[in-house]
Formats: C-alpha cells, structure tokens, sequence
C-alpha cells in the first residue's frame, strides 16, 4: 500500500538578517547589535526521513523551535522544502496544492475558519461550498457530525459568544465536512480544560478510525499523544529523535517506576527504606525506583516492611518526564 | 458557474456578517462624510469659474466616480484592504490551505458598510453632475465604473503585495491607498509632464478621476485608455500576487 | 497636585518620544502633506483667477500649509481609545491610578507635539520650495501661528478623546470622528478661507468651533494683515479648551458609569 505521507530527508532552511542601527533606534536608549552583524542561515528541519501509511495516527511531538510546525507546513505545501523530497496522498504539495487541497484539512491552533460575528452554521455551509460538496451530502455529513460532537445547539449561535472548548468541536466539524483522507492539527487543545481536552481527543480519535483519515497531530501535550495516536515522532533541532509506538517509547526510555503508598501511623521513618524519596505528606510517600539496577519486588518488600501499608501502587512517571530526558539527551548530543 | 455561485454566497455572508456590527451608523456618516467634502467643491467654484476648463460638473463628477467606485470596491472586495496583514500575520497559511484562488477568495472575504454609504453618495452625486442623464452617457459610465472598480482593487493588491517582501507593511499599504483615493477627489487635468504620467501608471488616479468623465462626454480615446491601463494594472497585480505567493512559500 | 502633574508630564513624554521614533507614522502625515500641498499648488496655478482680489496663489498655499499643520498634527486617539472598548481592555485600564481620560489627553498631547514638529518642518520646507518665497508677516508673527496651531491641535485632542469614548455606546467611534473631520474641513476653512464663503455659511460656521481653532489662526498667512490680535486668538482656543474639557469631562464620566453597570 502506498504511503499517504512520505518524507525523506527533509531540510529547510531560514536566514534571519541582523539588526542594525538605525535613525528610529538613536531615541531608544539600549543599542542593538553591532553595525557588522551578518544575516544568519539556521536550520529549522535537519533532514527528516518518515513514512505515514493511511490511517495511522501519528503524534509529532517535540519541544518549541524544534521544526514541527515548519515540518507541518511543508506537508501541507504552503512552505516549500529548501531540499528533500515530500509526497503527500501521491502528490507534491506546493506543486499541486490546489489539488491536494480537497483531500487534506488542517486546524492551525488558535486560528479559526469560522467567521467571528456571524452563527456556525453560515461557516459551515461557506465551508461545503468551499470544498464544492453537494448541498444534499452536505446536510446530510452536517446532522451526522453535529450529533456526534454534540454542538447542535450552539449550530446557531455567533462564534464571537462560543468558548474555547466549543469553537473548537466546530473548527473540527468543518474539517471533517468535506471528509478529508489526512488531517493536520497543530496544537489543536492548546487552552482547553481537562474536561474540553478529553472531549476533543475522544473525537479526533474516533473520527480518524471510523472515517480512515490520517491524522498528524502537533503538540506539547502527551496527553494528546497517549490518547489518541499509536505511533509517535519526537523531533527536536529538527532532527527525528524516535520513531516509534508509543509503547515502544515508555518500553526505551521509562528506566524508572514509581511507588506510591500510604500508611495508617503518620510521619513514618523511612530510613530502612534504600530508595529515593520523591515526596513525603504525613500519610504519604513516594519513591524513585531504578528498575534497571534495583528489582521491583525487592523494593515493594523494603517498603511494605517499613511501615502499616493501607495502600500501595507501582507508576509510571509522567511521560512529560520521559520525554523531557529525550530533549535533554539530544541537547548533550549535540552540544547545544 | 459554481464558482460565480461560491462567490455570491461569499457576498451574501459578508452583508450579513457587516448587517451585524453598525452598518446604518457606518453607511449614514460616511454619506454624511462625502456630502460635506463636496461643499468645498461648491464654495470653490462659486468664487472661482473653472479649473483647466473644468467647472463644477466635471469636478463633482469625477469626484462621485471615486466614492462609487471605492464603495463598490470595499463592498465586493473588502479583504484587499488589510491583505498585508493576512500575509504578514500568517492567516495567509489558511486560504493557501483551501482549493479556492487565494487572491479572490480574500479580496471577497470582507465587506465594509462604510462602503454603501459611499456608494449612495456616489450615486447622489452622479445624478448632481448632470453629465449622465441620458442612456449612451450612462452606459459608457458604467463600463468607466467598472474600470474604476478593477483599478482601485488592483492597485490596492499590488501596494499591500509589499508585505511579501518587506514584512509587516499594513499601515504604510494602507497609507499609501488613501493618497491614490484623495489624489482621484481631485482634477487631474492639473497635472503635466512626468507628474501626468505618474497619474496614468504608477498611481492611477487619472483612471479613477479624469478618464471616466473624459468619456462620458464623448472621448473615445479615454475609453480605449480607460480599457487599457485597467488591463495593465489588474494584470500587474495578478503577476505581483503570483510572484509573492512564491517568495512566501519559499519556492 | 504635583503627583498629577508628574503623571501627566511622564506619559506626555513617553508619547512624544514614542512618536519621534516612529519614522513610518512621521513619515505617513509628512508625505501626505507633501502631496496636498502640491496638489492644491499645481490647483492654484490651474484656477482662473480672473478678477479674484482677495489672495494670491502663495499666499493661498501658505494658507493651507498652516491649516494642514493644525490638522495633521492631532492624534488619531480615538481610534486606540474604540479598540480598547471593544476588546474590553477600558475596563482593566480604569483600575489604574489616575484619569484614563487624563492618560488619554496626556498621551494625545505627546503624540501631537511630535507631530507638530515634523509637520512644521517639512511644511515649510515644501511651500517655500514651490512658491519660492516666504508668507509676508513678521518671523514673530510667524512663530505665533504655528504656536496657537499647537494649542489648537492640542484643543482637538481632548475632542478626538471624547468621540473615542462613544464607542462605550455604539462600539463604533470612526463615523463620528469623519464626520467632525469634514465639518472641520468646511466650516473650518481648512482649504481656503472663510472670506470667500457665502454670507451664511460664514455667519454659520463662526458659531462653531472649527473656525477659531483652524481658519483663522492661519488668516494671518494671507498677508493681508487679516486675522484677529494675538490675544483675542489666544482667548478663543483658551475658552474652546475649557468648553471641551467639561464635555470630555462629563463623556467619561458616563462611560464610566455605562462600562461598570456591565
């Protein structure tokens, strides 16, 4: 089967052009760089090789500046490659965009393609016409969608009066109107609520696997990736860190486990206890566990010996911690 | 067809989105704002008797075709108006995203109610003159309108185009918009020499002010000028437009 | 007193500085200057004077050059003024210590001065590059015009500041503020004087305030030894200032009652 995204080693690159001093600046009292800074060429994507088959779902993950959202501007054609070759759904994007665009959607973080003063339900019907889809098909995709992402009631409210939480379920209704084969989001549940935030990731998810869409999802939140992609890319220095399942992330990097407890006697003394105390309360603790140069059982013993147990569980660390180890050993690598 | 289709719906909503935030507010002062700039025009030619062989007709005439024109233009094609900052901004991404041409689909994706007042002004005005009382005067207005329309849009695109390459060049695209609009509000029968050709070619008030009521009263050579420099700038901006969507993705 | 003073003094200062390094916005009124001026030259030039005894085209020009430093020395206030109503930032800015009207007085009258000095530069310049010569009046009188234009543009601050603030009303401030424009424009004599205008239009116009805070402080440039003494001048903006800080005054303070009741 062909593969609906294919990259292989992607580059771009920027000039940033130095400030100089300038008339307007002689009124500022702080001084800019020096008259004979140079223009400066920095690579955002540092050749970034993938494969995407149709249907999967694939989170980018990667710290600010790290070149995912060149990358996703790259796969969308409105950025063109300085080198490299991009295929998306078999076609060039910036050659054949106009093209590609009636089989992608993408929904750009905060920015909105719903008009502000004016009900929901105009954008939407704007949006059928823009994608050139029958008026019937339309109604008919428009009630499905509404049902599922149950913003019925807000059809004919103006988006100037939505939440965040609520604009949002519209954007995606007006990305899945025209059914598109891939989807891009970019930080798409930057803002949201814990309760918005699980809403939109069920519905993503959903969406993808019912209607077999490909879906690229961006962002700095490893909620969004453990809930709804099975596949995950860290960049960061615009280089391809992992590629891999998300399983396969915690099985590589998770080196530590976390025992939880909490005890009947209060202030307990936790000097038998040969492990790292992570935290402390007066019914509580938790510890660091090296499950590479410490066994796991021999631990909980430790533990259960040391104090009345009422509770006890074994975590994983939060995978924000997982991957900022990943940031932090590709920065030593590189030795930025 | 589909296509004249989309954009007239794009029309409709951009009349309903404008019907939502002040329009009779904005649309009753700016006719209040044209009709007293125009009192100059009055109080001008009640002491003096003409300019250039132009007197007050001709003058409110040409006038009148500015603010129609400009009206028709920020109705229809209200999004030129702030382009360099979609471009500037990156909400340009959006429109590049759609398979719509993104120059018109921008252009259409606004409308100002400043724009019908304008508009009734302009009418208002044209009736005043008195140069286009008759069917054959009317017809060659409208075409002049038309060209007008073409040109105030076109060179707006090739001003706000700037920010492809410059950056952030809203306020100086903008400025430099409201010079080509006052230098149509005034006769550009007063200008000779390379001042005149500026006028033709590079900021086309003569297209806007002076040809149409040339025109109307009965040169044939304005309506071929007419023709042809609404064709040189509207296809400049095409060409400008074409190049900066090049230079913005980097091709 | 002295706190208000200080307060006053800074944000005017800050403002003006602001403005003098701002080389796009200086140079958008300086260019547009540049271009009304040789436009209207060049409409002189073109204007058949015939038996028409009342000026000469440099005078005419010198004329304009002086209503023109009035006018584009005010600061488009109101503008700032519509979008932080609407973006809902006037009710944040009112916890601050200090009048948001006197802020925005403050900061017009810096913005303003700056303007004034670059306007005054390159107006002079270009009408003493096309007519050739200089307005006939003393250089004292001289400095006077463009001295009261600085008070008057001063005067149309606290107005542009008002109409700003109806925006707590009708989200909309912009139509007012065409509106004043224009009727500046006319009744002010802003493109000619008021001796040319019809008998009633001229009776009409003195009622308002455009005359007094436009037209006639550039009489003088006419060089006919028109325009009114200096102190009466002085008196007229003086008593203008007065009138439109009370209704500046009792604006704001509606605003602010309208903006707090939600």
């Amino acid at each position: 089967m062909d593969a609906a995204v294919s990259v292989a080693n992607l580059r771009k690159e920027f000039r940033v052009k130095a400030k100089r001093r300038t008339f307007a600046n002689l009124w500022q009292r702080k001084t800019t760089q020096a008259p004979s800074a140079k223009a400066k060429v920095f690579s955002a994507v540092d050749g970034i090789t993938f494969q995407i088959a149709p249907g999967e779902r694939v989170a980018f993950v990667g710290p600010n500046g790290a070149g995912k959202s060149t990358t996703i501007k790259m796969l969308s054609g409105i950025l063109a490659p300085t080198s490299g070759d991009v295929s998306v759904l078999g076609m060039i994007p910036t050659s054949e965009r106009s093209t590609l665009a009636y089989s992608i959607a993408a929904v750009f973080g905060q920015r909105s393609q719903l008009w502000y003063h004016l009900p929901v339900r105009d954008s939407w019907q704007l949006l059928g016409r823009i994608y050139g889809i029958p008026a019937k098909i339309h109604q008919q995709r428009l009630d499905t969608l509404c049902q599922k992402f149950g913003v019925g009631a807000l059809a004919d409210r103006p988006v100037k009066q939505l939440s965040l939480g609520e604009r949002m379920r519209c954007e995606l209704i007006g990305c899945f109107l025209h059914a598109p084969k891939v989807l891009f989001l970019d930080e798409p549940t930057i803002g949201l609520d814990v309760e918005a935030k699980g809403l939109m990731r069920d519905l993503v998810k959903d969406m993808c696997t019912k209607e077999g869409c490909t879906l690229l999802l961006t962002s700095h939140d490893t909620g969004d990736m453990e809930s709804v992609c099975d596949r995950v890319i860290i960049i960061n220095q615009g280089r391809v860190v992992f590629d891999g399942a998300v399983a396969a992330l915690r099985r590589r990097y998770v080196t530590q486990k976390i025992l939880a407890v909490n005890t009947y006697d209060r202030d307990v003394n936790w000097e038998s206890v040969a492990l790292p105390i992570l935290e402390r309360a007066a019914h509580s603790a938790k510890f660091a566990v090296d499950v590479q140069t410490t066994n796991l059982q021999e631990a909980m013993t430790q533990v259960l010996a040391a104090a009345k147990i009422v509770d006890l569980v074994v975590e994983d660390p939060p995978m924000e911690e997982t991957i900022k180890k990943i940031y932090a050993a590709t920065a030593m690598s590189t030795g930025a | 067809m589909q296509k004249l289709k989309f954009y007239g719906h794009l029309l409709r909503l951009n009349l309903k989105s404008s019907v939502a935030s002040g329009f009779w507010l904005q649309m009753l002062f700016m006719v209040l704002n044209n009709g007293i700039f125009w009192i100059i025009w009055l109080i001008f030619f009640r002491t003096f008797d003409q300019i250039n062989g132009w007197r007050l007709p001709q003058v409110t005439l040409m006038y009148a075709t500015a603010q129609f024109a400009w009206g028709i233009k920020v109705v229809v094609f209200g999004g030129t108006r702030n382009l360099a900052r979609v471009i500037s901004d990156g909400e340009f991404d959006g429109f590049l995203l759609q398979p719509r041409n993104p120059l018109l689909h921008i252009a259409t994706t606004r409308s100002f109610a400043s724009g019908w007042g304008d508009i009734l002004s302009g009418l208002a005005l044209v009736g005043i003159s008195g140069l286009v009382g008759h069917i054959g005067p009317a017809l060659l207005y409208a075409f002049a309108l038309g060209c007008a329309v073409i040109t105030f849009t076109a060179a707006e695109v090739i001003l706000h185009c700037m920010a492809f390459w410059l950056g952030p060049t809203n306020t100086l695209s903008r400025q430099l918009t409201e010079y080509i609009i006052m230098l149509s509000c005034y006769p550009q029968n007063i200008y000779h020499g390379w001042l005149k050709a500026a006028m033709y070619f590079l900021l086309p008030a003569a297209v806007i002010g002076l040809l149409p009521v040339e025109l109307v009263q009965g040169s044939a050579s304005a309506g071929f000028a007419l023709a042809g420099l609404t064709t040189f700038f509207a296809a400049t901006a095409g060409i400008t437009f074409h190049r900066g969507i090049k230079r913005y993705i980097g091709a | 007193m002295k706190i208000i003073v200080a307060r006053f003094w800074a944000v005017a200062k800050q403002a003006f500085l602001r403005r003098m390094s701002s080389v796009l916005e200086q140079s958008g009124r300086t260019i547009l200057l540049a271009i009304i001026l040789c436009v209207w030259w060049k409409l002189w030039q073109a204007t058949d004077f015939g038996k028409f005894a009342g000026f000469r085209p440099k005078d005419a020009l010198w004329y304009l050059m002086a209503t023109e430093w009035i006018v584009l020395s005010i600061p488009y206030t109101h503008i700032d003024i519509e979008a932080e109503i609407r973006s809902g930032d006037f009710a944040f800015n009112l916890l601050r210590p200090g009048s948001y009207a006197g802020y925005q007085v403050a900061n017009g009258i810096g913005l303003s001065t700056a303007n004034w000095i670059a306007i005054g530069v390159v107006g002079i310049s270009v009408t003493y590059a096309l007519t050739g010569s200089l307005p006939d009046l003393t250089l004292a009188r001289f400095a006077s015009v463009g001295l009261l234009g600085l008070l008057a543009a001063w005067a149309c601050t606290l107005v542009m500041v008002t109409l700003g603030l109806l925006a707590v009303w009708t989200n909309d401030a912009t139509p007012f503020a065409w509106v004043w424009q224009k009727l500046q424009f006319v009744l002010g004599g802003l493109m000619f004087p008021l001796s040319i205008y019809p008998g009633w239009l001229k009776r009409l116009a003195e009622w308002t305030p455009f005359p007094h805070l436009l037209g006639n402080l550039a009489t003088p440039m006419l060089g006919s030894g028109e325009g009114g003494g200096l102190l009466m001048a002085v008196l007229q903006v003086g008593l203008w200032v007065a009138g439109f800080s009370l209704i500046l005054s009792f604006v704001f303070q509606r605003a602010v009652r309208r903006t707090l009741a939600g």
